[in-house]
């Protein structure tokens, strides 16, 4: 899979995943689940706590293993995989957002940022450079000195986000990134997302917030690990040339979200079907 | 990963525990430094003693007695009379022999110049003109009458004002007898500055001591000849026919003790005596070395160990960023590596400063064995690689998301 594939073609699929965690009584984090996400895409995961979304997005980030069923990632089956070539992958072409952040303590922001390029990288290009750069599209352009414990819970999230951008890759999960935020920043976190999904990043985007859910073009519900429902949310991108919107994504994504809003209504049955 | 990187990575884990990390590197530091100091040691002792002795070798050989004591270790010199005027008058008929001079203490109990006494100290020995045959003489000439004595340079510097040539000493006897003496010349002293201040007096009249032969006649007897041989193509002919006549036909084969050895050695000899003795301390020391580098080892391992545990998480962390597994054995290897070269470093500069302050003390000349601190280098990677591999092996092969999940 590289970063030129075209829009349309498959980015991630998963044929029938479970992930069964083997205790006194075997707790099935996730059942079953069958999904395919195009290049391109920008889906959000929905559902209670406990459901399994975290653990969905470890499985498509190649960091667990299913115990059921098949994941393939640009068409190649991860299980055929490597160790090391799961580790390139997830290097240079998946970017994880955790919930908890997972950032190492003893480094700065800006080391953070750049800690993916240290393990890929063979020419020694100026990683701090690059790590600035994406500090400050998530504004922290004046923390790149310090260290997690030195910010707040929210700065620690746009950093872990920062990170999981710095080797440009085609796949990004996010597992509740604006999950700290308040609404004008998640709102900035969300612009930067959606730029980049129109430049052709595929998104995968864990969220309890119905406002992050609406700036994706589908929505997946789950619930006790099961696959409940997909919502399709007609979003104006969706129908955009790409070429259109990358030279109008920026300007525009505030009325993108606007027009994902508007566009509700269409979808009104599935969305309201679907809904707690 | 590059190198740079794992090591800027490896430093900072280092330096945030500096306390854990010199402990840690203690066994190290000790061993090396105790091979370091020992070898500083080591060719001080050469260059000061074995150095003069090589320097001004002589074609002679020295004929004494010495015994291995029951239940003891090593080996004790003799000082038995048992070398007699006979034995020495047919040593000297031997082939390739110039000369035999005997030796033997006198009971010299204070030594004193016209304004000076000293007791003790300085020795007093009985020998002939013979033996200074191939002596380097800093002043004078050997003695020529009984009211005549040689001094090697120590004892001419053991009093307040130095003697010379041409000074008179008297030496009081144990018996309370005195002799006075003129200084006729002053030699060269054998081990450099380890060797004690000695006046030479002859053997007529001073030396008095007799033994009954195995013919049953009263003859003086030394405890001690030098042989000298007439150059120093005949040394090893002179040796042969020397220990062959001891062996079979001397007074002293039959005057010894059962237990006693008789030992002919030439100068030759007595270095690879020393050198022997060095090498069996070097094999020591070497062995004291190896102990405590295994001591360090395990301490490095284990140090890492615990470092591994601790990082469990992080190593989660840049997993789940794309480390492979051989970026993080990379990590903890140059880690430990990077210990045990700080290990090496401190052992090599603890090893020479308690070198200098011994050889110091002993006046010896300052070393730097610089094959043995190269050594010690490598040496001190070597434990880094042995005691990190199993540590980074752990480390490589944590799984990314049982990591993750620790708080
Ligand atoms: N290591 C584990 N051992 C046993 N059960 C686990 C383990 N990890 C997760 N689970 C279970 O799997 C289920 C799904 O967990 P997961 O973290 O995916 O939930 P989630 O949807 O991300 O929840 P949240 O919204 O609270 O983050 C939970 O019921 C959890 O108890
Ligand atoms: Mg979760």
């Amino acid at each position: 899979m590289g970063s030129n594939a075209r829009k349309g073609s498959t980015a991630v699929a998963l044929e029938d995943v479970g992930r069964t965690y083997q205790l006194a009584e075997p707790v099935h984090a996730v059942d079953g689940v069958s999904l395919e996400l195009e290049n391109g895409s920008f889906t959000a995961v929905m559902g209670p706590s406990g459901s399994g979304k975290s653990t969905l997005m470890n499985l498509i980030g190649c960091l667990d293993t299913p115990t059921a069923g098949g994941i393939e990632i640009g068409g190649n089956p991860v299980a055929n995989l490597s160790n090391a070539e799961r580790a390139r992958l997830r290097g240079t072409e998946i970017g994880f957002v955790f919930q908890t952040f997972n950032l190492m303590p003893r480094l700065t922001a800006a080391e953070n940022v750049s800690l993916p390029l240290v393990f890929h990288d063979d020419v020694d290009q100026d990683r701090r450079e690059r790590a600035r750069e994406l500090l400050e599209r998530v504004g922290l352009g004046d923390r790149l000195d310090h260290v997690p414990s030195e910010l707040s819970g929210g700065q620690r999230q746009r950093v872990a986000l920062a990170r999981a951008l710095v080797n440009e890759p085609t796949l990004v999960l996010a597992d509740e990134p604006t999950g700290n935020l308040d609404t004008d920043t998640e709102a900035e976190i969300m612009d930067l997302l959606v730029e980049l999904n129109e430049a052709g990043t595929t998104l995968l985007v864990v969220t309890h917030e119905r406002t992050v859910a609406e700036y994706a073009d589908h929505v997946v519900h789950l619930l006790d690990g099961h696959l409940e429902d997909i919502e399709h949310l007609g979003s104006a991108r969706d129908v955009t040339v790409p070429g259109d919107a990358i030279d109008e994504g920026t300007s525009e994504s505030g009325d993108a979200s606007e027009s994902s809003d508007a566009s509700e209504p269409g979808d009104a049955s599935t969305g309201t079907e679907s809904a707690p | 990963m590059n190198l740079r990187e794992s090591l800027r990575i490896s430093w900072r884990s280092i330096t945030s525990h500096k306390l854990r990390s010199t402990l840690t590197t203690i066994g190290v530091i000790i061993g090396i430094a105790a091979v370091i100091t020992f070898m500083v040691l080591g060719s001080g002792f050469s260059a000061s003693i074995i150095g003069d002795i090589e320097a001004d070798q002589e074609p002679v050989m020295i004929v004494q007695t010495q015994t291995e004591p029951e239940g003891g270790v090593g080996i004790v010199p003799v000082e038995t009379p048992i070398y007699t005027e006979s034995d020495i008058e047919a040593l000297e008929g031997q082939e390739g022999v110039s000369f035999v001079a005997p030796e033997g203490s006198l009971d010299v109990v204070q030594t004193a110049t016209d304004d000076e006494q000293i007791t003790g100290v300085v020795s007093t020995e009985a020998t002939t003109a013979d033996s200074f045959e191939h002596s380097t003489f800093v002043d004078g000439e050997p003695f020529g009458g009984e009211d005549e004595a040689v001094i090697n340079e120590p004892a001419s510097q053991v009093f307040e004002e130095n003697v010379s040539t041409g000074d008179e000493l008297t030496l009081t006897f144990e018996d309370g007898e005195t002799a006075t003496v003129t200084v006729s010349g002053v030699v060269e002293a054998d081990f450099g500055e380890q060797t004690p201040p000695q006046v030479f007096v002859p053997t007529d009249p001073y030396y008095t001591t007799t033994i009954e032969t195995p013919d049953g006649d009263e003859e003086r007897a030394y405890p001690m000849l030098v042989v000298g041989a007439e150059s120093f193509e005949t040394v090893d002919p002179a040796q042969a026919a020397v220990v062959d006549y001891i062996e079979a036909e001397s007074h002293a084969a039959e005057l010894k003790g059962d237990d006693d050895e008789i030992q002919v050695q030439t100068v030759e000899d007595a270095i690879e005596q020393f050198t022997d003795i060095v090498d069996q301390l070097t094999l020591f020391i070497g062995a004291v070395a190896a102990i405590a580098l295994v001591v360090g080892s395990i301490g490095i391992a284990n140090i890492m160990i615990v470092s591994v545990t601790e990082r469990t998480r992080e190593i989660g962390i840049m997993k789940a960023v794309g480390a492979r597994r051989r970026d993080i054995m990379q990590l903890f290897l140059v880690e430990s590596v990077v210990l045990g070269i700080i290990g090496a470093i401190g052992g090599v500069a603890l090893g020479l400063g308690a070198g200098y302050l011994g050889v110091r003390a002993l006046e010896w000349p300052m070393a730097y064995p610089v094959d043995w601190i190269v050594l010690a280098i490598a040496v001190g990677i070597g434990v880094g690689i042995v005691s990190g591999l199993y540590p980074a092996w752990r480390g490589a092969k944590v799984d990314p998301i049982e990591a993750l999940r620790r708080e």
